[in-house]
């Protein structure tokens, strides 16, 4: 195993003059030192992001960020990786720094990125701006407020990180890596690396255990490029893990939202109509996790609970000398800005009217009567009763009490407050309409496979990070099936043994992948019911479902438990009911020959050398694991080295 | 936790880009002391577009928390002419704005 270790800027904006490694390089245990220059060689100095943007993996000549990578020490311990880095000598010129967005805007300001002609990522609107103006028109109230959503991060306990294990004679690369998305990933990595011969067959990603996720486990970091290269690079498993620090400075930012609203009322608190201009803050670049259509992702659900019938929403989105910021951290996608803002503005009008917060609120809810529901802004609301939450929230605190106290505490000049917020989230991402990744649209699958003795084992693309899949899905499926929930084993993370699907954030792992499982077990019932039929000797139509077992209309003691169902799926099915099941009707008698066969290149079967096959470009001090004394880099050709057995029948 | 949000995190940059709060001392995480006891409920509406009506709700706590909170406070203070609170809303921050307001106790 290699060790990876990062040396960061110390600056937010700044030139690399030189990069000297010669001290790191001889310092024990110092395998290589990684700079952009040596991945620019194979293509991998930079990798695009969610948003179409440009992401740097190490940077070629210029810092964007503080504690943005600069390099990476390989070495044979992670404490020799540090050592390393801490001998890098980097030789910077600091350039001028913008972190205030609008300044950023302002002409002659400092410019973020060379390869743009403005620090104005994209300037998006939607809403009738002419009808949403003359609502405000002829309002009778009109508030307004500026806010600010700070800036945050995840902090999720266990911090970014990976092993890249490449396994030369297979060609394979396996990626043991803390994410919640593991097949996305993979799918990222075979565009992102695709031309230096790794291909989407040949890529395992396994999300194993994870300590927390928030959204900051959903984008590729560079780390994960670097230690995926130099595994390439090497033929050796790489570990990278970032620490606390380094989590908490370079990755994993949420929000960075200046807003300005305003909100239009008739005197008796109707709200009818809400205008928002926001500079969102995206850092140098535009890698927000937003599978969305919309640039602000779903900002525009800023509609809320409440039945507007004009409004408009402009955003600006802009670069500045921060790390990446937008994931999509406890919330669907700015969904937590837009719910921010309107749940602000509402009370800040119910107090400018004097009415009661919560009056206000029940008085503009859409009713349960007007679902399926289009908001103005184009959402569709599926189904919902809010007035009737709310009253059942102001129950459970006793709501009047409290204000009465309230008015006794103020008496006496004592503060007191009470706050409610009401808000729709777009959950379950998501309708292609609405959505897309990649051009894959958004889905999830999931595999149900019941075994003889009618236990389950079902596999989904999803993937937890301590929500509780385990119990959910197989409720789901207990429910479906009349199994009982603790004889279903749950899995996910592998992508060699998942079905694909888009992961787990935005709240969609139940609305998607259990509805997936759900329609799964349907499937599998409906056999079962087939099978039980052939058993029972009797029609379908005949039969009736209790949890877990068929048995014949009016006579319950001539049943089949989903068990014994399950048995007879394997050992005694209905003709033409199972399409993979072959019995054998008389003994096969075969022989084998055992072939040697020398395979004497990873890329087996490939016309051309994929680049990385060559001697790596990295420089490199010694090798101490390199038995034969030979070039380290050389590992991959394998040539003779290894053989492998193929059984021919 | 969208109590964290309201009250506690909060990343910032000086005008040099240095970032305050690299490490756990500056960036305020709650732990098992700041976190309140809460009670929940619930209502069923289920969904019609989903087979078994599930909709998703994981994020649901932290996605409405953090402007009732802040409603919260402003409404202990409306009275004072204290009508918006950025956030996070830290100790500092509300006992400025009382001692702007001739709220705060004497020192």
């Amino acid at each position: 195993m290699l060790y990876l270790d990062i040396v960061r800027s110390p600056y937010a904006h700044a030139k690399i003059k030189n990069i000297n490694i010669e001290e790191a390089l001889a310092t024990p245990g110092v395998v290589s030192v990684v700079t952009g220059k040596d991945l620019d060689a194979h293509g991998l100095a930079s990798m695009p992001t969610l948003m179409s943007d440009k992401q740097m993996v190490l940077p070629i000549d210029k810092v964007k960020y503080q504690a943005q990578e600069v390099a990476a020490v390989v070495a044979t311990s992670r404490y020799a990786a540090a050592d390393g880095v801490e001998a890098v000598e980097v030789d910077y010129e600091p350039l001028p720094v913008v972190v205030d967005p609008f300044k950023a805007l302002e002409d002659g300001a400092t410019k973020v990125r060379d390869d743009k002609d403005s620090n104005l990522i994209w300037h998006w609107e939607t809403g009738d701006k002419d009808a949403t103006d003359k609502v405000f028109d002829e309002a009778d109230i009109v508030v307004e407020q500026s806010m600010y959503i700070p800036r945050i991060h995840v902090v999720s306990i266990e911090t970014c990180g990976c092993v890249a294990s490449f396994e030369p004679i297979e060609g394979k690369l396996t990626l043991y890596m803390t994410t919640q998305a593991p097949h996305a990933i993979r799918t990222v990595l075979a565009l992102v690396a695709g031309h230096v011969g790794l291909s989407e067959e040949k890529i395992r990603v396994i999300a194993p255990d994870i300590g927390g996720g928030f959204g900051g486990k959903v984008p590729i970091y560079p780390g994960y490029i670097i230690a995926v290269a130099v595994s390439f690079l090497t033929g050796k498993p790489v570990k990278w893990i970032e620490d606390r620090s380094e989590n908490l400075q370079a990755d994993s930012f949420a929000r960075d939202y200046h807003i300005k609203a305003a909100l239009s009322a008739k005197k008796d608190g109707t709200l009818t109509a809400i205008k928002i201009k926001t500079v969102a803050d995206h850092g140098y670049t535009d890698a927000a996790a937003n599978p969305s259509k919309f640039p602000a992702g779903l900002f525009h659900i800023c509609t809320g609970s409440y039945d507007f019938k004009q409004a408009h929403v402009e955003v600006d989105g802009v670069y500045t000398n921060k790390p990446p910021g937008g994931i999509a951290y406890r919330c669907s996608f700015r969904v937590t800005e837009a719910v921010h803002c309107l749940e602000r503005m509402t009370d800040i009008m119910a107090h400018e009217l004097d009415i009661d917060p919560a009056e206000l609120r029940m008085k503009n809810f859409i009713r349960p009567e007007q679902f399926p529901y289009s908001s103005v802004l184009g959402w569709e609301y599926d189904s919902g009763d809010y007035e009737k939450a709310l009253r059942k929230a102001m129950e459970m605190i006793e709501y009047d009490k409290l204000r009465e106290e309230q008015k006794e505490k103020r008496a006496r000049g004592e503060l007191m407050g009470i706050g409610i917020s009401s808000f729709t989230e777009v959950v379950g991402a998501g309708p292609s309409k609405d959505y897309d990744i990649l051009g894959l649209k958004m889905f999830d699958s999931a595999e149900i496979r019941v075994h003889p003795t009618g236990k389950v084992m079902a596999r989904f693309g999803t993937k937890s990070q301590g929500q509780g899949h385990e119990t959910t899905y197989a409720q789901i499926i207990a429910e479906e099936l009349g199994i009982p929930p603790e004889h279903i084993q749950i899995e996910e993370g592998d992508t060699d043994t998942a079905p694909y699907g888009l992961g787990t954030y935005a709240s969609r792992s139940t609305p998607v992948a259990g509805a997936a499982g759900a329609l799964a077990a349907r499937k599998i019932h409906d056999k079962a019911k087939k099978i039980a039929a052939h058993l029972l000797e009797a029609s379908e139509e005949d039969l009736e479902w209790e949890q877990g077992k068929f048995f014949v209309k009016g006579s319950p003691d001539r049943s089949k438990t989903i068990q014994e169902i399950a048995f007879a799926a394997y050992t005694n099915h209905p003709q033409g009911r199972s399409g993979h099941l072959l019995r054998p009707t008389q003994l096969d008698l075969s022989f084998r020959l055992l072939h040697l066969c020398r395979r004497h290149r990873p890329g087996h079967g490939r016309s051309q050398d994929p680049p990385f096959r060559r001697r790596g470009r990295l420089r490199c001090s010694h090798q101490p694991d390199d038995r034969r004394g030979a070039d380290p880099w050389r590992s991959h050709d394998g040539d003779g080295a290894r053989a492998s057995r193929r059984d021919l029948l | 936790m969208g109590m964290a949000p309201a009250l506690l995190e909060e990343i910032s940059y000086d005008e040099n880009g240095n970032m305050h709060g690299g490490t756990l001392m500056d960036y305020l995480v709650p732990t098992a002391m700041e976190t309140p006891a809460w009670e929940t409920g619930e209502t069923v509406t289920p969904s019609p577009h989903h087979p078994i009506g599930a909709k998703g709700v994981g994020e649901s706590a932290t996605v409405g928390a953090p402007p009732a909170i802040v409603n919260a406070v402003v409404d202990a203070m409306w009275h004072l002419g204290v009508r918006h609170m950025e956030i996070p809303m830290t100790p500092s921050r509300v006992w400025q704005v009382l001692k702007e307001k001739g709220a705060a106790l004497e020192e």
